[in-house]
């Protein structure tokens, strides 16, 4: 967050004109959220994010295993989760030779 | 102890149990990566109209894409419209995509409408690896072909062919999931930065048009193809924001003559130029060449209205 914030001040043209940004950010709520490039990858990233937080929740309260612990999960559950792991690393991971579209 | 692998394998009671359980694994793996693959591929069907007998079939890239409204077509036409277009395809992709759905359907559609605009002819700055975007229909032996043809390496097309989930993209997904939700809207919402594009023109930053020899000789191909099939076609130039075009003027007017050229020696093609009344208006546009949701509506209401003067009953 603070690297954030310092780049609103390393972009602006000028001090006064950060922190307008910077005022802005937490007071005007008028425009539309911004939801990045592609909203559909915004989301895929803050679920994804949101499982990794589930997951560190689980082994914190011992329900997942941590460094080879045993695992208090249903194997079928767990094999299950790996599996789908395996296929969204196949799906959504970076190839040298993936297909390239250059937005026009 | 032994330093024979066979002889620690042997050796090893727990390793039959161990090879049992990789194998459950990689059955459990190959069970749901059938699965996803399935719901995935249900989902683009969906999306890109591929699910069903269309009256009219649109195909094009990202221009077509944004500048049509699916839904409000169906409403002033009164015919189901399938929508097959992708992401940087060039001519050569666009006609695996026609032979695609003519291979597999029934022979409902009467009419095609093709997304033509100035760089049609034009291979550089559009996409690379484009074969890629047709792992998802590689059940489709024809379209199987093409890739192993096009395919970098054996591996590549193997690991595709055995892994039918990374044949999905993150492209794909959403189309999926927008298939099963129904929903074709434009999410390009804002309008052009006029100014900043008058800058990337002026330091040399915008694509140039080109005549290749070779995209010329693949669209007659195309329309060679239509014909055949008997099926009335519409070359819709979507609206291209001028500063594009006024650039490279030459260009731009020999690439549309050429397009009007070939259009004309088919009975069954007719060229609708939707540019020109548009182009000067930056409220229509994204970009220079996507348009926002106002400007698809204001393309999609000239788009039919020209139905009847096409000679396209409704």
């Amino acid at each position: 967050m603070a690297v954030l914030l310092a780049w609103v001040f390393f972009r602006a043209k000028s001090v006064d004109d950060a922190f307008l940004i910077v005022s802005r950010i937490l007071t005007d709520f008028s425009s539309p959220l911004y939801m990045g490039g592609s909203a559909f990858d915004t989301a895929t990233g803050l679920a994804l994010i949101l499982l990794l937080l589930v997951v560190q929740l689980f082994q914190y309260n011992r329900i997942a295993g941590i460094y080879f612990q045993p695992s208090g999960i249903p194997r079928l559950l767990r094999w299950t989760g790996y599996a789908f792991t395996l296929i969204l690393i196949g799906m959504l991971g970076v190839s040298s030779e993936q297909f390239i579209y250059f937005q026009f | 102890m032994s330093i024979n692998l066979f002889e620690d394998i042997r050796d090893d009671p727990g390793f039959v149990k161990s090879l049992l359980r990789v194998a459950l694994f990689i059955l459990l793996l190959l069970f749901l990566d059938f699965g996803v693959s399935v719901f995935l591929e249900k989902g683009i069907n969906r999306f890109y109209g591929l699910d069903g007998d269309a009256e009219i079939l649109m195909v094009g890239h990202s221009h077509l894409m944004l500048a049509v409204d699916k839904r409000m077509l169906e409403e002033r036409t009164g015919m189901r419209v399938a929508k097959y277009t992708r992401e940087g395809v060039n001519v050569s992709d666009r006609y695996i995509m026609l032979r695609q759905y003519f291979g597999s359907k029934k022979g409902k559609t009467r009419l095609v409408v093709y997304g033509i605009d100035p760089w049609l002819f034009t291979s550089d700055g559009l996409s690379v690896n484009s074969y890629k975007l047709f792992y998802p229909f590689m059940d489709n032996p024809w379209v199987d072909r093409y890739v192993h043809r096009e395919s970098k390496d054996v591996f590549d097309y193997l690991g595709h062919k055995l892994f039918r989930s990374a044949r999905f993209d993150v492209l794909l997904i959403n189309a999926a999931l927008r298939g099963y939700l129904g929903n074709w809207s434009n999410l390009k919402f804002g309008e052009i930065d006029s100014t900043g594009l008058k800058r990337e023109i002026a330091s040399g930053e915008y694509r140039r048009i080109r005549i290749e020899k070779e995209n010329v000789r693949q669209f007659e191909h195309t329309l060679r193809f239509l014909a055949d099939k008997h099926v009335t076609v519409i070359l819709l130039n979507t609206p291209v924001y001028h500063l594009l075009t006024d650039v490279q003027p030459e260009k731009y007017s020999a690439a549309m003559e050429l397009m009007r050229r070939v259009a004309a020696r088919y009975p069954n093609v007719r060229l609708l130029d939707l540019s020109p009344g548009l182009a000067r208006d930056s409220r229509y546009f994204f970009d220079a060449v996507h348009m926002n949701p106002y400007g698809q509506k204001r393309v999609t209401g000239l788009f039919s209205e020209a139905f009847d003067s096409l000679g396209i009953r409704h």
